[in-house]
């Protein structure tokens, strides 16, 4: 057998398997999302709220669980109305941002521990929402997460610019006539939709990473503003491709396996970076 | 002929939770002023700017605008500090531009004609596509005067924007503000140290120390006893020929 036969048994699986096809259009739709409001969360030094809004929509996955209910369902509106509550606190004066991040992610933690020891502990279902599982992705999780990144991308696309205003410098923007409140709001509301939307894949651990990782890995290349968010998008999808495909390979863990391969490449760049510059010197 | 009033502050106040940083303050803009707004540190110039600008409620008092008044805004010192933002130069003078514009907001041909008019202006068209954060901080301050001048704004306000200049492109900078303010009329807002420098064409001087300490012409801020000094002590004055 050669090297290659594996590999190429994955693909023919992904084709044939009706449930890998989904989970790697799925890891597509939240490379999509996540990058995209990735930008302007770290750009705008806040992505510290995808970590915050990850524990938030582990507490609605138990609450839903808890309830009986269809977890993602009951997560959407809970992670939506949560995030915009953090951005509500953290423009009250008497909050800094990052403590009313992790106050509200260490409560909602809590609960949802709580929760879900009192209905027997952390089953196969609330561990597979915590690492994300490819296995367990249906065809409600499909829908919904091309529901959401389309409206992501629409919405990035149309607001492109003010977004982009607003991430350089929220002052300036508003002088110019910018709507920054709602503008926050609406940012707040896509952060949200992009957390849910990767909790089936990535797992309400890591998704936070997938939020992070690709603006970090493309400002590692010097572009302008929209190049960055070009590169940081293709450079997501190639990578969660990259990690879902090997996960399935060598039956690996799909979430973590996808940010194991953001980080290494994150590290080999930054490496060769950093190389380059001192032979330069 | 009076000319026309522009911007009417109106006994305004502005506290921060319970500090009063500015108080009581009133003055008119008059279109075609060149006002210097002077004061040391902490003084509440860029307070007072804020409120006028609408960033900063007023606790007390109104700030009264002209209709539909087109503001070019300089903020102090800001994005000059993260120096790995990714933005290009054309993507930061852009915003001047297109924020203000109605949906949907791209660069046409028409923008990027504009913009590089305007970097040719400051003397810096070969930057366009640099990134911002690149750029000394000389040019960087360029760079956001280009932002704010690209969208030919009717009231100009600087908020000591010679800081990061040195002392040739201090005074190319107050050319360019004095062409601006000649051929075009634009009404001048500037708040600044270096009023020897700018001198020549300020016909206003607001000297600012939480209240309004003076306000009158820049000959009559020269010969008055107290403050005076402010003006001959000032170090910037023997800076000349020395980069900063
Ligand atoms: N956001 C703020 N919160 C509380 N106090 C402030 C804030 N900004 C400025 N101040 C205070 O208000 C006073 C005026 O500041 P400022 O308007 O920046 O002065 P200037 O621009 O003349 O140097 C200062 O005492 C400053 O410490
Ligand atoms: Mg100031």
């Amino acid at each position: 057998m050669s090297f290659i036969d594996p590999w190429l048994d994955v693909i023919d699986a992904i084709f044939r398997y009706q449930f890998l096809l989904r989970a790697i259009i799925v890891g597509l739709m939240v490379a999509i999302s996540s990058s995209l409001i990735g930008s302007f969360l770290v750009l705008k030094k806040f992505s510290m709220i995808g970590h915050g809004l990850s524990h938030v929509a582990f507490a609605g996955i138990a609450i839903g669980l808890w309830l009986d209910q269809t977890p993602l369902l009951v997560t959407v509106p809970i992670v939506v109305l949560v995030s915009v509550f953090i951005l509500k606190l953290n423009q009250s004066v008497k909050l800094h941002g990052d403590s009313a991040i992790g106050l509200t992610a260490a409560f909602a933690m809590a609960l949802g521990t709580i929760l879900a020891s009192t209905s027997g502990g952390f089953n196969v279902d609330l561990y597979s929402y915590l690492f994300g599982s490819i296995l367990a992705v249906s065809q409600l999780d499909l829908y919904i997460s091309i529901g959401f990144s389309a409206i992501v991308v629409i919405t990035v696309v149309l607001f492109y610019h003010d977004f982009y205003a607003m991430t350089y410098e929220e002052e300036f923007a508003k002088v110019s006539g910018v709507k920054t409140a709602r503008l926050n709001t609406i940012l707040a509301i896509l952060t949200g939709l992009a957390v849910v939307i990767g909790i089936r894949v990535i797992g309400t651990i890591l998704i936070s990473a997938l939020i992070i990782f690709p603006t970090v890995i493309a400002t590692q290349f010097n572009r302008g503003f929209k190049g960055t968010m070009i590169i940081a998008l293709v450079s997501s999808m190639v990578l969660v491709l990259v990690g879902l495909i090997t996960s399935i390979r060598y039956d690996l863990p799909s979430g973590s396996n996808i940010v194991v391969v953001n980080g290494i490449v994150f590290f080999a760049i930054y490496l060769y970076n950093t190389i380059r510059k001192l032979s330069q010197n | 002929m009076d000319r026309d009033v522009v911007v009417n502050i109106e006994n305004v106040t502005v506290r921060y939770h319970h500090f009063e940083a500015v108080k009581n303050i009133s003055f008119d803009v008059k279109k075609g002023d060149v006002i210097a707004l002077i004061g040391a540190n902490g003084s509440g110039k860029t307070t007072l700017i804020k409120a006028l600008l609408g960033l900063l409620r007023v606790s007390q008092g109104t700030i009264w605008k002209a209709d539909g008044l087109q503001i070019g805004y300089l903020p102090q010192n800001t994005s000059l500090q993260d120096r790995f933002f990714p933005a290009t130069v054309e993507e930061v003078v852009s915003i001047g531009l297109l924020a203000k514009r109605k949906f949907p907001k791209f660069l046409n041909r028409d923008d990027r004609k504009k913009i590089l008019q305007t970097l040719d202006m400051l003397r810096i068209p070969h930057l366009l596509k640099k990134r911002i954060g690149e750029l000394s901080g000389g040019q960087q301050q360029r760079v956001l005067l280009a932002r704010a001048l690209v969208s030919a704004p009717e009231i100009l306000i600087l908020d000591e924007p010679t800081s990061a200049l040195d002392h040739s492109m201090r005074k190319h900078f107050f050319e360019i503000v004095k062409k601006l303010n000649e051929k075009l009329n634009i009404t001048v807002i500037l708040v600044t140290h270096d009023i020897v420098s700018a001198g020549d064409y300020i016909n206003r001087v607001v000297y600012l120390d939480q209240v309004i300490k003076f306000n009158d012409t820049f000959d009559a801020f020269c010969e008055h006893p107290e403050l005076s000094p402010f003006v001959h002590t000032h170090p910037l004055k023997h800076t000349e020929g020395v980069k900063s």
